[in-house]
């Protein structure tokens, strides 16, 4: 028994060293796995708060390009307003009195939100934007964001006043996209290597497509309201060994200045989400 | 000003610095992320305890990936700096300079070729296990070796600024010696 104390005395700073390199390795695998880990809500709160103080500095740099940008969005949002919106078709359900219902009713499907960018990088593997809205400012994961000129990512993370956004450029981002004016839907993914490019995947070489063409989101995205800007295609390669093209998008967002970004939420995605699983359910 | 007031000041500049500036910066190159933070255990004296030197190296990791949403990561790189730390001044200095009370790390008490080679193995330490750690389940290797290459040359010559703007008295007085 003495022995094992010795040992241990003798190797004490060795030990600790292992331990905490266990300690640090294990965060980051925990962190790595889930990306909600929830340990790391209280250091949202506390760098954000330094952030925000950081990027007051900063923002004056941005001041004027970012004006031009919002002015641009504003009158893209104007005249996108009714699509927001969608028509409920009533027509085919029995009402025992049609005076109750009005069947020309819209009902709201996205939700535009306003938030503040505190934080964000453009050169990890994996990165993320915060911003400064949390639950209690409405938020909750798995909203899309839009910045002006294109979207930017997913909520996948929040505290009471802070929320992670899971940015475009992120190695398990994969969003669902389509080429405007050409019904063409493919996947964009980010292979991690420059944060201009994003890569437009499982479009295979028979489809027509042309370097230019607008991204726009898909109709069947979850998050993602359809038709808002994603990108601009740059480059397109046809590699003889693969069935698909490899196609280098060009981000509308600008990811380097970001600071002024609308949350959006789909007021419809729970019911969607419920009707879908119940169909997985009864066909199991 | 004390020692330990010293100490905590300089750690909240270098983490600041590296977590609000150098971390976020459009990235000059797709190899190059600059470092400077790791000066702080660099830079510390030759007496500091081991434990000691595990303790803020792991503290100052953490600190800087709650700015880089990293848990862990720099932590765990910056425990191997502190930990092989002793064994690079052990190589390097002359037991006599060791036991100074005042003795730091630095081009005067270490010849400008061994501080040299201390900052150049610890950076490129820190940057190969960075880096191996983030590319383990991709990329390539030509990537890790330009990366961790290019890294460390931009980290040293930050070294090199950060050393004429803070240090000047060190190398003003190897020159009256």
């Amino acid at each position: 028994m003495r022995n094992v104390f010795l040992f241990i005395r003798r190797y004490a700073v060795f030990f600790l060293f292992l331990i905490l390199q266990v300690v640090a390795i294990s965060m980051l695998v925990r962190y790595n796995k889930s990306q909600q880990a929830r340990y790391m809500q209280w250091s949202y709160e506390a760098t954000g708060r330094i952030n925000k103080q950081a990027d007051n500095l900063t923002r004056y740099i941005f001041l004027n390009d970012n004006n031009r940008r919002l002015a641009q969005e504003n009158a893209a949002l104007r005249n996108q307003l009714s699509s927001n919106f969608v028509q409920v078709d009533s027509s085919a359900v029995l009402m025992a009195d049609t005076m109750m219902v009005d069947s020309s009713r819209v009902i709201r499907k996205y939700l535009y939100r306003y938030a503040r960018v505190v934080n964000s990088s453009t050169n990890l593997q994996n990165n993320y934007i915060t911003l400064e809205r949390g639950t209690r400012q409405g938020v909750a994961p798995g909203m899309a964001v839009a910045a002006p000129g294109g979207i930017a990512g997913l909520v996948v993370d929040v505290s009471p006043n802070m929320c992670l956004v899971m940015s475009l450029l992120h190695r398990k981002q994969s969003t669902s996209v389509s080429v405007k004016g050409r019904q063409i839907n493919g996947i964009l993914e980010w292979d991690g290597k420059s944060p201009l490019r994003l890569q437009l995947n499982g479009i295979p070489k028979t489809r027509e497509i042309a370097v230019g063409d607008t991204i726009i989101t898909s109709n069947i995205s979850m998050n993602y309201p359809p038709g808002l800007i994603v990108g601009f295609i740059e480059r397109i390669d046809k590699p003889d060994d693969e069935v698909n093209l490899i196609i280098q998008v060009k981000s509308g967002a600008n990811f380097f200045g970001i600071e002024h970004v609308q949350v959006i939420e789909n007021t419809l995605l729970k019911e969607q989400k419920a009707l879908e699983a119940r169909a997985d359910r009864s066909t199991n | 000003m004390s020692d330990a007031v010293k100490y905590v000041l300089r750690f909240a500049a270098f983490v600041i610095v590296q977590g609000l500036v150098l971390s976020f910066m459009p990235p000059l190159h797709r190899f190059i992320t600059p470092y400077v933070y790791l000066l702080f255990l660099l830079w510390m004296p030759f007496v500091t305890g081991r434990v000691a030197m595990l303790v803020w190296g792991f503290l100052l990791g953490l600190s800087l990936d709650f700015f880089t949403k990293t848990p862990g990561l720099h932590a765990s790189a910056c425990l191997w700096v502190a930990w092989l730390r002793g064994g690079m001044i052990n190589l390097l200095v002359p037991r006599e300079t060791k036991e100074l009370a005042s003795g730091t790390p630095g081009a005067r008490t270490m010849g400008l070729a061994g501080y040299l080679l201390f900052l150049f193995v610890l950076t490129l330490i820190h940057h190969i296990w960075v880096t191996a750690i983030e590319w383990l389940s991709f990329g390539s290797i030509g990537y890790f070796l330009g990366k961790v290459l290019l890294t460390t040359v931009a980290s040293m010559i930050l070294y090199l600024v950060t050393e004429m703007l803070f240090r000047p008295r060190a190398n003003r007085r190897r020159k009256f010696d």
